[in-house]
């Protein structure tokens, strides 16, 4: 059971108030969803109660945090982490070894536990969850998805009550999202208290008992029960929230036409020594519209999309950009990717020099000026700012600028909406839009179900 | 003559199911397969120290070929026959330069000479510490050292830093790629001509992703106790196996035989 009486709180970094006016009890046993646009104060939430706040993050607290009746400052850490324990958004940065077992047995190490013990935890934990096939396995070797499992399994080990999800569903695709709500299914039938911070509330539908809204720090609605079930998407929308319903939309199966495509033909794609990843593929991408590339992740997606950009051979085939042939060296800088992390493709110190540099290193005019290419995509008051101080958006957005100035004939955008909530989601859409009707090729890899019924025109599954 | 001694100790431990040097103790499961042979943590970072002074000390040609051939055959022993002969290559590639040198005296081979006996004193140690990498689990390494009461700080530190090295040339080649992407060469020729530009380009971005992942990574294994003051114990049995003994004083023997210039 967690009792919050939380006045307001702020961090120290901030002159803003993060959350105020939040008085609830958490029952034991029950899911909690928390919702709410990006900054709403959501992910704050959860780090007063795992006291991330201030053992981590600091802030000033006007308030209590009390968990089973026991103020949280009156635990020890060791007491803390047998009580509450978290997942976070991202699958591969919350590993610290590089097997399964060693994994789910972490938290308990650090406990102290009994080499005994700490085989009979892992077991039970395996047996319980129905993951008896992960273990002994390197991490490498496993799916988002999986991973995800894997450290909810971790803490599950350590024999917590609450169990604290910031984002889990953000990195992974619909089986896995399945997997993942089959999971915290299993928790709560076993009395175990869910909260969970999320964008995505589809696969949540079933399993919530509370939907709490926050905007601005607050909770400003909150919705129980059945009724979660029955909620309209368009009210959920009008709330700048995601849907919980997901569309089945059938996608119109548009033909290209070779002259003005990306024309694909039995391609293969292989590392060497092992089996090809990508066999005999044909495909062809048409010019003015958003082709929605989905497949299970270990597919070969990103396999693909490296190829196509140029930064992996192909060991046979040809792509063809509207009737030409393109070798791999062409293709470099020709179709252009945005990274998931698109930290990992700015290199410049500002906007504008990033610009410049796209400039300095393309051999061909984009027919824009500067001014129009950061206006088009929102980024002109953000001119002389430097590229890593952005926010994830508009390190997105820039990354995109740079792709236009190069000439870029296509666009290969990597989970473009990966922990976006339904507003932001919106603007990547309509971004896409415009480079759509510039006459640029757009091929999106995602598995945001929601993404892909609003923007794509057609989906080619791997 | 050693490296007879290491495959037999090897081959007899395999057969008769002697070693605890590395096999998993897990009951009641089917799916343990057989492991690799591993050495101990505590005897690898031992050997690691013991390599380190036979580069330092040993003026011999003879002990530097066996000391090489010594540790490709502990290699090969562990199941990395790639990574030997990877070392290997770089390893004749070294004396090629510095023969070169010979050969051909001008200030080009001269600097090549340079960087070659650099190389020789630094390829047996990085081929020994990246096998230390590949092998060793994390956890064990962990309470390896815990069982010798090493500082738990220290430890984690460690622990973490070997963490860190897949990330990083996974980050790293995410980085040179979209470099290529954007013009921006990677190559011997752009590292001569403008070393800092590269050097910037390459580091900024990774630098960035670094500080993002060991902040989630901080976090993850905070909510998880890392910090705990009770002494951490290992899901992993460490059995100092007596190979591992041998193989200490083998290279101990080496060590003192550099240093007094017995061979």
């Amino acid at each position: 059971m967690v009792d919050l009486a939380i006045n307001s709180f702020s961090y120290d970094s901030s002159n803003s108030v993060a959350l105020k006016n939040i008085h609830t009890t958490f029952e034991e046993g029950s899911c909690i969803v928390l919702t709410g646009k990006s900054g709403c104060g959501k992910s704050t939430l959860l780090r007063l109660i795992n006291r991330l706040i201030p053992t981590f993050y600091k802030g000033a607290l006007d308030g209590n945090v009390v968990i089973n009746n026991k103020n949280i400052n009156e635990y020890s850490n060791d007491e803390l982490v047998e009580k509450i324990g978290s997942v976070f958004q991202n699958p591969s940065s919350q590993f610290f070894n590089v097997d399964t077992e060693s994994e789910i047995a972490f938290g308990c190490e650090n406990l102290g536990l009994s080499r005994k013990e700490l085989r009979r935890r892992v077991h039970g934990t395996a047996v319980l969850l129905g993951i008896n096939h992960l273990l002994n396995k390197s991490i490498f070797s496993l799916s988002g998805g999986e991973k995800q499992i894997i450290a909810i399994a971790s803490i599950y080990a350590m024999g917590v009550d609450v169990f604290l999800m910031d984002e889990p569903s953000a990195n992974l695709d619909v089986e896995a999202t399945k997997q993942l709500e089959n999971i915290i299914g299993i928790l709560k039938a076993n009395g175990k208290t869910v909260i969970i911070a999320e964008h995505r509330l589809h696969y949540l539908r079933h399993l919530a008992d509370r939907l709490i809204i926050l905007d601005k720090g607050e909770f400003v609605d909150e919705i129980h029960g059945e009724t979660i079930k029955s909620i309209s998407t368009k009210t959920l929308h009008d709330k700048g929230l995601r849907a919980m319903v997901l569309e089945e939309r059938m996608l119109c199966e548009a033909t290209a036409n070779a002259k003005t495509s990306i024309l694909v033909e039995n391609l293969d794609i292989g590392y060497k020594n092992l089996s090809p990843v990508i066999e005999d593929f044909y495909e062809c991408f048409g010019s003015g519209m958003i082709n929605g590339i989905v497949g299970r992740n270990g597919r070969g997606k990103t396999t693909f999309a490296k190829c196509l950009c140029g930064m992996l051979k192909e060991t046979g085939g040809t792509i063809a950009i509207n009737g030409k042939p393109y070798t791999r060296k062409k293709r470099l800088g020709k179709i252009y990717m945005v990274l998931q992390n698109t930290t990992s493709q700015l290199f410049a110190d500002s906007v504008i020099a990033e610009l410049a540099l796209a400039k300095r290193t393309s051999k061909e005019d984009c027919g824009y000026t500067d001014d129009e290419v950061l206006k088009m995509l929102d980024l002109l008051h953000l001119k002389i700012r430097h590229p890593m101080s952005l926010s994830g958006g508009e390190k997105q957005r820039l990354a995109i600028a740079v792709g236009i100035v190069q000439n870029a004939e296509a666009m290969v955008l990597d989970e473009p909406t990966s922990g976006l909530d339904y507003g932001n989601m919106l603007m990547v859409k309509g971004m896409l839009k415009k480079l759509k009707d510039k006459g640029k090729y757009v091929i999106v890899i995602t598995h945001d179900h929601e993404f892909l019924t609003t923007v794509c025109d057609r989906v080619i599954e791997l | 003559m050693i490296t007879h001694v290491i495959i037999i100790i090897a081959q007899f431990e395999r057969n008769f199911n002697l070693t605890g040097g590395g096999k998993m103790i897990v009951e009641g499961t089917i799916n343990a397969p057989i492991e690799k042979q591993t050495i101990d943590p505590r005897a690898q970072l031992i050997i690691l120290v013991l390599i380190n002074i036979i580069g330092m000390t040993n003026r011999s040609f003879k002990m530097e070929i066996v000391s090489m051939i010594v540790l490709a055959m502990l290699l090969i022993w562990q199941g990395m026959w790639e990574k030997c002969l990877r070392y290997s290559i770089a390893y004749g590639i070294v004396w090629l330069m510095i023969a070169l040198s010979v050969l051909i005296p001008n200030p080009i081979t001269g600097l090549m000479a340079m960087v070659g006996v650099m190389g020789r004193k630094t390829v047996p140690v990085i081929m020994f510490a990246s096998s230390i990498i590949a092998s060793t689990k994390i956890g064990k390494l962990i309470a390896a050292l815990q069982d010798i009461n090493f500082p738990r700080g220290l430890t984690i530190a460690l622990a973490v830093a070997i963490r860190f090295f897949p990330t990083l040339k996974e980050e790293s080649s995410v980085v040179i790629n979209s470099m290529k992407m954007r013009g921006l060469n990677f190559n011997l020729k752009s590292i001569i001509t403008h070393p800092v530009l590269v050097v910037e380009n390459i580091l900024v971005p990774i630098m960035m992703r670094m500080t993002i992942i060991a902040d989630e990574l901080a976090v993850s294994s905070m909510t998880r106790g890392i910090d705990s003051m009770k002494k951490r114990t290992s899901y992993y049995e460490n059995k100092f196996a007596v190979s591992n003994g041998l193989l200490i004083l083998l290279f101990a023997a080496m060590a003192v035989m550099a240093f007094m210039e017995v061979i």
